[in-house]
């Protein structure tokens, strides 16, 4: 599976941007799949039929943070925003890419010593710029004009037990879901695979993405923090190799107990490891599911990542195969 | 008190349901809770088809953390002042369903440097101390913890925990006993949320699968000089503004003084932080009213209301929704 | 239950200035096993078990029956009572309780202003005392005042539990070492010593060890044994560097505190009868904290005196924790030491 793992998180899709690795992933999961489209709102939802009536949907977000050229200036130099949450910290000593091909370095800003000093201290997009090695305004237009987006440049690196790369969060749920549309071969409900546009700005597929579909139950799948490195937050309990999270809470919901006692139910029947995960801070498609509608019974399975959001976001192999298993087992088993 | 009493953190409120149905059974005509964890009692009746939201969630924790001897680190579910959780004794009720006990502890202060005295701990600095339970390692991240209160009467007040918002649960409850006292009734929904606390999650999802004519929400609200809301002196009725529907608000207001109702007023410039937020907006949008009760010590283990207003509440419910068919009764 | 005495004990109201109840309990309890008994001027109920007469020597054995508390400053115009504490209570574990007010043990709430409407930036800063108020349930001045009056003592309200090998509640500081003396002399039943040994449950130590000395005074002891409760640091906040003393590690000695070394020959007697009866214990780490030891260096011309306690979390807040085998340590040791009598030898 590192494979397909690789192919996804190289592609440079930011939010409102995932038109290539929509691609990619419909082309990988079309053979396997009773019916696929794309919604309005670019959201590409799969179904693979059951038999029991209810319908089971699982959930993966297929854009990535990035940033996006807001000007260019007369020497060649882009200012960008950021496009979900990516910090300006993050961006020192990365490389970008864009959807140009143009490759960029940032830096900052600082016209004396003091003002470097300040300007690191509480960093913003104000005070960086990009490089993109053009040699004047026209040079930069032609290679990055404004309106550009772009994201991490591709870090890819398996480490055998760890796989680290930009873009874990959230291609790694795609890379699951695309196994498990694979593997899956006796579906007990309808099963749904959402691969959501916009999470990261704002939960904006999965909040309309089963409107038409009202499943029983909806598993987000998502990264979640790896609070297992040196004096990492004393209040999280959860570690990368653990197994995959049935989440309890986050910032952004609380997950249905339906969902949580399920999953338990399943992993435990067919000895799988997972461990339980209250996150402090933080939020997931589950929460556009929650409020859909009527609402939908909704959790998280997440998968512990360390450095979140950094161009290196390192997960566990085993957790990920694992998580595998897990919603395979779901979907053989069913929501009841 | 049986309300106030029964655990019910956010998301995990089948207790307070059990006792809701008890309560409520022999009063309407069918009972069920939807997807997302709302419990929906119905009074079926003619002419307008009301709903009423009252949340059932309790703000409360959730273990994120457990070392090996036994102390617990945990975040908050719904918005807690952490000032109000130290020394408190806690229930902790675990996926086995068994209930464990914890105290909240701080180090003694006249052993703190002069520093830290001026401060309390933040969660990050709070901790459940769970090690007096010779089975703690059972407890894992996701069990849940209540402050362990038991509610008790004070002179024709009640002090106790969730009366945010149970007693307007209970307010919710006695409107349907005195319902049934009249022949013919509006269809009435009496629906007990899920979820309030962190965002009225649950009122959004119960209100665009019921088809009503008006929604009512009911929450509490901070008895404060300044507003000059007191307990004791009736309901709050918000004055709208957005999220307010000024045609049924006058007819309200008109009733209350008509039948001369102890009420008091509270103004409401935008959203007003309660399940009526989410009832207004959803689908094609819903008539709403909002009535407070007021309270004192809002989210700590001691709340405080007026016996009274409760009781009274309900009455004007009651006579009001008959007055919108028309009026009538036994 | 296990501790069924310390669960009354513990349960009965008897701040500093209000012990009554908790004396006249003992003094119920333990009349029939000793040769004299009385209350004195101050409060502090004092027994005597007469020795067989080989020395004239005297120990005392020494608790206090007071616990921190508040009291009723002002009555306010709204019917709320404005408070100040009775021995050492910080007033950040006074928030969201309920507590019983005067004699008639009234019921009450301290409460807070909710959440939704502080200043965001003071949510964390500790309030003053000032600011925290005891509601009734009255509206007015004149309704509270029919039942109450400035100066009502004010109790914590928390029942005594026991989870295991712990036991939860409020004043287990100095319940605990009120039970001890009682557990002591309990098993002197059918026995007797060579020296004439004292009980002496004290008032008023939380407020400035203010007992010890005046019943100190009437006995005049050679040695005196002091059985308190301290504080264990042990929670995940410190590091194990920094705890005083730890549940489950048996009784504590303490060598040295706020006002006083203790005397070392007593120190060593006491460690030494605990090593030869395989007892163990634990050393207390931390200097900060008093006793009426330091009351009883000063008294007439000085009065040596050990220190045995019980380790608790939480101390002065109404829901402390103390490991029960620690306890059970704490009177065995208790036992040992004043039926060998080497303390006195000196």
């Amino acid at each position: 599976m590192k494979r397909l793992i690789e192919k996804l998180v190289t592609i440079s899709s930011p939010s409102g941007r995932e038109h290539a690795i929509r691609e990619v992933i419909a082309g990988e999961i079309k053979p396997h799949v009773d019916e696929m489209k794309i919604d309005p709102l670019g959201n590409l939802v799969a179904l693979k039929k059951g038999k029991s009536g209810r319908k089971l949907l699982f959930d993966g977000h297929m854009d990535e943070i990035g940033v996006v050229v807001t000007h260019v200036d007369s020497k060649g130099f882009l200012r960008v925003d950021s496009i979900g949450g990516l910090s300006p910290y993050m961006l020192l000593g990365s490389r970008l890419i864009f959807e140009t091909g143009a490759s960029g370095i940032v830096d900052v800003e600082g016209e004396t010593v003091k003002d470097f000093g300040e300007a690191m201290k509480s960093l913003d997009y104000d005070h960086i710029f990009v490089d993109i090695g053009a040699t004047d305004k026209g040079d930069a237009e032609k290679k990055a004009p404004v309106g550009t987006f772009g994201t991490y440049d591709s870090t890819f690196v398996d480490l055998g037990k760890r796989l680290v790369s930009k873009s874990m969060d959230d291609r790694i749920a795609c890379a699951i879901m695309i196994q498990v549309v694979k593997e899956l071969e006796q579906p007990e409900d309808d099963v749904y695979f959402v691969f959501a546009v916009q999470e990261e700005v704002g939960i904006v597929g999965a909040s309309v993405a089963a409107f038409d579909i009202m499943p029983d139950m909806a598993v987000a799948i998502d990264v979640t923090a790896g609070p297992d490195t040196p004096k990492s937050f004393k209040r999280m309990g959860f570690k990368l190799g653990g197994g995959p999270t049935i989440k309890i809470k986050d910032r952004g919901s609380i997950s249905s107990s339906r969902v949580v006692t399920r999953l338990k139910e399943v992993a435990e029947k067919r000895d799988i490891p997972t461990q339980y995960e209250v996150l402090i801070f933080g939020g997931t498609d589950a929460r556009g599911y929650q409020t859909t509608g009527r609402g939908i019974a909704s959790g998280t399975v997440s998968i512990p990542c360390r450095y979140v959001h950094s161009p290196h976001e390192m997960v566990d192999y085993d957790d990920v195969l694992n998580a595998v298993r897990l919603l395979k087992a779901l979907a053989e088993e069913g929501v009841e | 008190m049986d309300l106030s009493n029964a655990f019910g953190p956010v998301g995990y409120e089948d207790e307070v349901h059990s006792v809701i149905r008890q309560e409520i059974e022999p009063f309407v005509d069918e009972i069920y809770t939807d997807e997302i964890g709302n419990l929906i009692a119905v009074k079926k009746g003619t002419g307008k088809r009301i709903g009423i939201f009252t949340h059932v969630d309790e703000v409360s924790l959730v273990i994120s953390k457990i070392d090996e001897r036994g102390f617990a680190r945990f975040e908050e579910l719904g918005g807690i002042d952490p000032k109000v959780l130290i020394s408190q004794r806690v229930r902790i009720k675990s996926r086995d369903g068994k209930e464990r006990y914890g105290v909240i502890g701080m180090l003694a202060p006249h052993l703190q440097k002069k520093e830290t005295r001026g401060e309390v701990p933040s969660f990050d600095e709070l901790f459940i101390d769970a090690s007096i339970n010779p089975d703690y390692s059972k407890i894992d991240i996701g069990d849940l913890a209540v402050v362990d209160f038991s509610a008790f009467e004070m002179n024709g007040k009640i002090s106790g925990k969730a009366l945010d918002d149970r007693a307007c649960a209970a307010i919710s409850i006695e409107t349907a006993k005195e319902l049934s006292k009249y022949l013919s009734t509006p269809t009435v929904y009496f629906v007990f949320t899920t979820r309030e606390e962190v965002g009225a999650i649950g009122a959004k999802g119960a209100a665009e699968s019921l088809e009503i004519d008006l929604g009512v929400a009911m929450d509490v609200t901070h008895h404060e000089k300044e507003s000059d809301i007191e307990i004791g002196k009736g309901p709050a009725l918000t004055v709208g503004g957005p999220n307010i529907h000024k045609g049924y608000f006058k007819l309200l207001d008109d009733y209350a003084k008509d039948q001369e109702f102890k009420v008091q007023y509270e103004f409401g410039p935008g959203r007003t932080g309660t399940d009526a937020d989410n009832v207004q907006i959803a689908g094609s949008g819903v008539p709403t009213l909002l009535l407070s009760l007021p309270q004192m010590f809002m989210h700590t283990p001691v709340e405080v209301v007026q016996i009274s207003d409760v009781a009274g509440t309900a009455r004007l419910l009651a006579g009001f929704f008959i007055s919108l068919n028309g009026g009538e009764s036994l | 239950m296990k501790l069924e005495r310390l669960k009354k004990l513990c349960e009965l109201p008897g701040i500093s200035g209000f012990e009554e109840k908790i004396s006249s309990f003992i003094k119920e309890t333990v009349e029939d096993r000793v040769d004299k008994i009385w209350i004195d001027t101050v409060g502090n109920l004092i027994a005597l078990k007469k020795g067989n007469g080989k020395t004239s020597k005297k120990l005392m054995l020494l608790a206090h029956t007071d616990e921190v508390g508040l009291m009723v400053k002002k009555i306010n115009e709204d019917g709320t009572l404005s408070f100040t504490n009775i021995g050492g209570v910080d007033p950040r574990v006074l928030m969201g309780k309920k507590v019983l007010v005067g004699e008639s043990l009234t019921p009450g709430v301290i409460g807070f202003e909710a959440i939704h409407t502080q200043d965001r930036s003071s949510i964390l800063k500790t309030p003053s005392m000032g600011k925290l108020k005891i509601y009734l349930g009255y509206s007015k001045k004149e309704e509270a005042s029919k039942s109450h009056r400035i100066g009502d003592p004010v109790f914590f309200d928390t029942p005594y539990n026991e989870i295991g090998d712990y036991a939860v509640a409020k004043s287990l500081d100095d319940r605990t070492g009120c039970e001890v003396l009682i557990r002591v002399l309990e098993s002197l039943d059918g026995t007797s010593t060579d020296f004439d040994l004292y009980f002496a449950w004290v008032v008023q130590e939380e407020v400035g060890l203010r007992g010890s000395g005046v019943a100190a005074n009437q006995i005049k002891p050679d040695v005196a044994l002091v059985f308190e409760n301290t504080t264990a640091g042990d929670n995940p906040e410190l590091p194990d560097y920094r705890w005083a003393t730890s549940l489950g590690r048996g009784p504590v000695l303490t060598f040295a505190h706020s006002g006083l070394v203790l005397d070392k020959k007593i120190l060593d007697t006491i460690v030494e009868t605990a090593k030869s009866n395989s007892l163990s214990f634990q050393y207390k780490s931390r200097i900060a904290g008093g006793t009426d030891a330091a009351r009883l260096a000063r008294v007439i011309s000085g009065i040596p005196s050990g220190v045995i306690s019980t380790p608790s979390r939480y101390i002065h807040s109404p829901t402390s924790i103390i490991n029960i085998n620690d306890f059970l340590g704490v009177a065995k040791l208790a036992s040992i030491l004043v039926k060998e009598g080497k303390v006195l030898s000196r």
